[in-house]
């Protein structure tokens, strides 16, 4: 059985390696190093008992997962020694309730939700950080007026009334806006109703949906954030601090196999859609190819904007992305970079 | 064969041509047909859901104003609630649900969710969900804009997994929105109604909501899953995203769309449901409509391309059946040509051009086979003929005497005389004998005329002299007696010129006579000269009582007599100058110490050089006799 598990494990090897050299050898987005493929739990490995633990995705079933959903499938936990169940998160199940509940030991979230968590006195850790810039968008229709950022002075925006929206507010106190904030949910109809004249919109996402209604980029105003000064990464790895500091190992295992995943996942486009399209149906959620597509590309976009730092939130990044929320008050404290993440920091 | 092909493609394209512009228009006027089909469906499907629609609207907002007015006191909200789920079967649910705001001042009052479960009324407070519904788009959208609204496609988890639409009225107080009456339709019935609805065998309709949501379509797995945008996306096609976008902004259109599979037929009729800006599109395929003329079109082809080739067949057939005996006839022809005038002419059993040809020719072949067997015949004749005249000819030179034979013997004279016929035989002659051992008789002759007749003639005044001389030596007598027997026995009238002399050896006196002849000359050994031109009567066997004279003349030794007849001075040059007297005498004066034979071949080279050495119009004779000495 020893070596059953070693075979595995060299076939994992020969897979990530071909598939790091089709990486280096198609696309110049693709440079990202894997340094070490050695799981360091090895004598976990070994042994034929796997490390079940949870995971809660931040959001509905989507291609924004698709790296957790391809490590499980292809085996990479399994590989690590760890048999991850994948729970689905959404609007009436926030990633960071499920992890102070305990209800899942690793939860993915944005850093700015991380930040306020940590704000409101939880201790968590980032274990890996997925995006590296920011996917936000404030979207409008040309026909409400705003053409300009100061054009919304005086504007109703719609801003996701749970999560999410503390970029948006940062962006708009940067700005000096003074708007109308309008709690919105989840769809776009508020906007195509003109019930809202802006509203947040990820670029992967909402921003997609908005066209397959019909309008068309030419019709809408849009402010990406990341190119408006409140370039903040979104999508993180998080585990409470306690069990990180009792499972370091095993936190290190599951970002190394996640990791290892969204470079399986963006390197296997078609292999991964068909992956996230079986989450969706078993999920009874609307699976259209189209817009997972869509949702890959973008969050490729975001996880390979910085490859130096692949997998890891730079100290700059934390460092700009807490003092850019405390700026705006939107958070009034935080913790030093060491303490925020679980790994050593990209020199 | 190039008739047969230019006939074949000229009439396969004006069929062709005829079938192109019958298709386009029958395309057009079937088109137009199915339009007109595909429009009558979605408006009576349009005019179907508009009735649904309007009703649940007119129940949605009475329910709003009854309980807006607070008309019904709880029991009576439920029965009257009750009654309407029960006796409309598109109603699924109703909901009445407050705003948050309304709820907090109004302990008492319930936001409420009124569904029917196996038959039995349910009434579910949903006061606690008012944080989460109050952002829902049904209770948002109404309440902001404080008009009623059409939701898109949604779930209501507190229903289950039904998809629904729901219709949202706003209930006020004090111009301010304190909630939402909602009524619940299960998309069910309005997919009965339009997932109903075929065109032909594989048309359809499809029902979108307003932001282009498929809420029907054959393929499942688009229903609520795809707006008709992302299906462009995915199928790469923006002109169907063109078309969603007049469908959801509520235009009505006839499109062709540019791709075609079984679900995805090339032309859609659309038209909008104003009442809730959804709307309706109508599928089909135009090869489908196009089919039954399309299988007519291919059957009608088969059979034109069926007729052309019987038509090629027939006509290929028939224009072989005229060449066939055309080409044998050429064959034919281009063996009378090599002269087989026997070969077989092709039967033609056709009565057409050709064998009215191979008649012609059939009668040419026969005239010319007769016309070659007569001229073979002639040619025959002229061959024996010319053989004959070649004996003549033969016979003549062998009379006329050689200068081998000219008197050699005769040491007192040296005689040389030549005769060139233009022809193979000849009108002159020439001739020296002796007479007897001291005369020696010389004679020229020009019989008028060439050929056989001339010849015949030269022979028989050759012979006359011959023989007259042995008893007749006088010049005149010679004369008188030759021109009596021509007379006589010239039955053509042939005239000849003739000059005869006796000379008479040991004196060297000549007499001589001249009947019409070119004149004589006499040659001294100084190279003086004397032109006896006078002559001494006319020419012979015309008349037969001629006074015939002579002249008589002394020879000095050396002293030469040439003799001539008129081929020499009338021989012609190619300008058609003749070479004359004055270049005869030209020679003669120009000869040093000449003899008889230099003198024959100057005067000969010198007409030849003038005429040139082809040409010969007459026969030319030349005599010269040289007075060596006198007899002793």
């Amino acid at each position: 059985m020893q070596l059953e598990n070693r075979r595995v494990s060299s076939v994992v090897k020969i897979i990530l390696v071909l598939s790091l050299f089709i990486m280096l050898s198609c696309d110049k987005e693709k440079l990202i190093e894997k340094k070490d493929n050695t799981p360091s739990t090895i004598n976990k490995f070994n042994s034929k008992k796997l490390n079940t633990i949870t995971f809660q995705t931040q959001w509905l079933h989507q291609a924004q997962f698709a790296g957790f959903y391809v490590a499980k499938q292809k085996g990479f936990y399994s590989n690590y020694g760890l048999n991850v169940q994948i729970e689905m998160g959404g609007p009436e199940n926030p990633s960071p309730v499920a992890l102070q509940n305990n209800k899942a030991q690793f939860v993915s979230m944005f850093l700015t939700s991380a930040l306020r968590e940590i704000n409101d006195g939880h201790q968590i850790v980032n274990i890996a950080q997925i995006s590296q810039k920011s996917s936000l968008l404030l979207v409008a229709k040309k026909s409400s007026g705003i053409l300009k950022i100061n054009d919304i002075n005086g504007k109703r925006v719609g801003l996701w009334i749970n999560d999410f929206k503390e970029p948006s507010i940062t962006f708009l106190n940067k700005n000096r806006i003074k708007a109308e904030i309008v709690p919105i949910s989840w769809t776009v109809n508020v906007l195509t109703n003109d019930v809202v004249d802006i509203m947040n919109m990820m670029v992967y996402n909402e921003y997609d949906v908005l066209i397959n209604t019909g309008i068309d980029p030419k019709e809408l105003t849009i402010f990406p954030l990341a190119d408006n000064g409140v370039n903040i990464p979104e999508d993180g790895i998080y585990c409470r601090k306690e069990f990180y500091q009792n499972n370091k190992d095993m936190c290190h295992d599951f970002a190394e196999a996640t990791m290892d995943g969204w470079i399986y996942a963006l390197n296997h486009e078609e292999e991964t859609l068909a992956i996230v399209l079986d989450y969706l149906r078993a999920a009874h959620l609307p699976a259209n190819i189209p817009h997972q597509k869509w949702m890959l590309t973008k969050l490729r976009e975001a996880v390979l904007a910085k490859p130096e730092q692949f997998g890891k939130l730079s100290e700059q990044d934390y460092s700009f992305s807490a003092s850019m929320l405390i700026g705006n008050k939107v958070i009034t404290k935080q913790v030093p970079y060491a303490e925020f993440v679980g790994y050593e920091a990209t020199k | 064969m190039q008739i047969v092909t230019f006939v074949f493609l000229f009439t396969l394209l004006i069929f062709l041509l005829m079938i192109l512009v019958n298709t386009v228009m029958t395309r057009k006027v079937m088109t137009n047909n199915a339009e007109l089909i595909a429009k009558t469906l979605a408006s009576e499907n349009i005019f179907h859901i508009d009735g649904i629609l309007s009703k649940l609207e007119k129940q949605t907002t009475n329910t709003a104003y009854l309980i807006n007015a607070n008309m019904l006191n709880e029991p009576e909200q439920f029965s009257y609630i009750r009654e309407q789920l029960e006796h409309n079967d598109e109603e699924y649910a109703i909901c009445i649900a407050y705003t948050l705001e309304y709820l907090n001042r109004n302990k008492n009052v319930k936001s409420r969710l009124y569904y029917a479960s196996d038959s039995v009324l349910v009434e579910k407070d949903i006061s606690s969900q008012a944080k989460e519904y109050h952002l829902d788009d049904w209770f948002i959208i109404p309440r902001t804009k404080q008009t009623a609204y059409w939701s898109e496609p949604w779930i209501d988890g507190n229903l289950g997994a039904q998809p629904i639409t729901s219709y949202s009225v706003p209930m006020y107080e004090n111009g301010a929105v304190i909630g939402i009456v909602r009524t619940d339709m299960s998309l069910k019935v309005l997919q009965r109604i339009v997932s109903s609805v075929r065109l032909l065998k594989t048309g359809y309709a499809i029902l979108l909501s307003k932001n282009g949501t498929f809420v029907t379509h054959p393929a499942d797995s688009l229903i609520l899953n795809y707006t008709i945008f992302s299906y462009a996306e995915q199928l790469g096609v923006q002109k169907l995203r063109e078309v969603g976008r007049a469908m959801v902004n509520g235009k009505s259109g006839f499109e062709r769309l540019p791709f075609s599979t079984l679900y995805h037929p090339r032309w859609i009729y659309y038209s909008p449901i104003t009442r809730n800006h959804w709307s309706i599109g109508v599928k089909f395929n135009d090869r489908e409509i196009m089919g039954d003329f399309n299988k007519v079109i291919i059957t009608f082809s088969l059979i034109l391309c069926l007729g052309f080739l019987l038509l090629l067949a027939s006509i290929y057939t028939r224009i072989s059946a005229i060449f066939r005996p055309l080409r044998l006839l050429i064959k034919a022809t281009d063996k009378i040509g090599g002269g087989d005038f026997n070969v077989e002419l092709p039967v033609v059993k056709l009565n057409n051009e050709v064998s009215f040809l191979t008649a012609a020719f059939l009668k040419m072949q026969s005239e010319l086979k007769t016309y070659m067997q007569n001229m073979v015949i002639n040619n025959r004749e002229k061959e024996k003929i010319a053989a004959e005249i070649r004996i003549a000819a033969q016979i003549q030179q062998n009379i006329i005497p050689s200068n081998q034979n000219l008197l050699t013997d005769v040491s007192e004279v040296s005689i040389f005389g030549i005769l060139e016929p233009a022809e193979e035989i000849g009108g002159d002659l020439y001739d020296a004998f002796m007479i007897d051992d001291k005369k020696m008789c010389f004679a020229i002759a020009d019989v008028f005329g060439k050929g056989i007749v001339a010849s015949m003639l030269m022979t028989m005044v050759q012979t006359l002299i011959r023989s007259k001389t042995k008893y007749v030596h006088s010049v005149t007598n010679l004369m008188e007696e030759i021109n009596t027997y021509l007379c006589e026995n010239n039955k053509q009238s042939n005239f000849i010129t003739l000059i005869i002399g006796i000379l008479d050896l040991s004196t060297g006196t000549v007499e001589f006579s001249n009947s019409g002849h070119t004149p004589l000359y006499l040659r001294k050994a100084n190279q003086e000269f004397i032109r006896y031109g006078e002559t001494h009567t006319t020419a012979l066997g015309i008349f037969p009582d001629l006074n015939i004279t002579s002249s008589i003349i002394q020879l000095d030794v050396q002293d030469s007599i040439i003799l001539f007849t008129d081929g020499i001075t009338e021989a012609m040059s190619a300008s058609e100058a003749f070479f004359g007297y004055n270049r005869l005498e030209s020679i003669i004066c120009d000869l040093q110490n000449p003899n008889p034979e230099t003198i024959v071949r100057s005067i000969l080279q010198g007409v030849r050089s003038f005429t040139g050495q082809d040409r010969q119009n007459d026969d030319l004779s030349i005599l010269v006799i040289k007075f060596n000495h006198p007899r002793l």
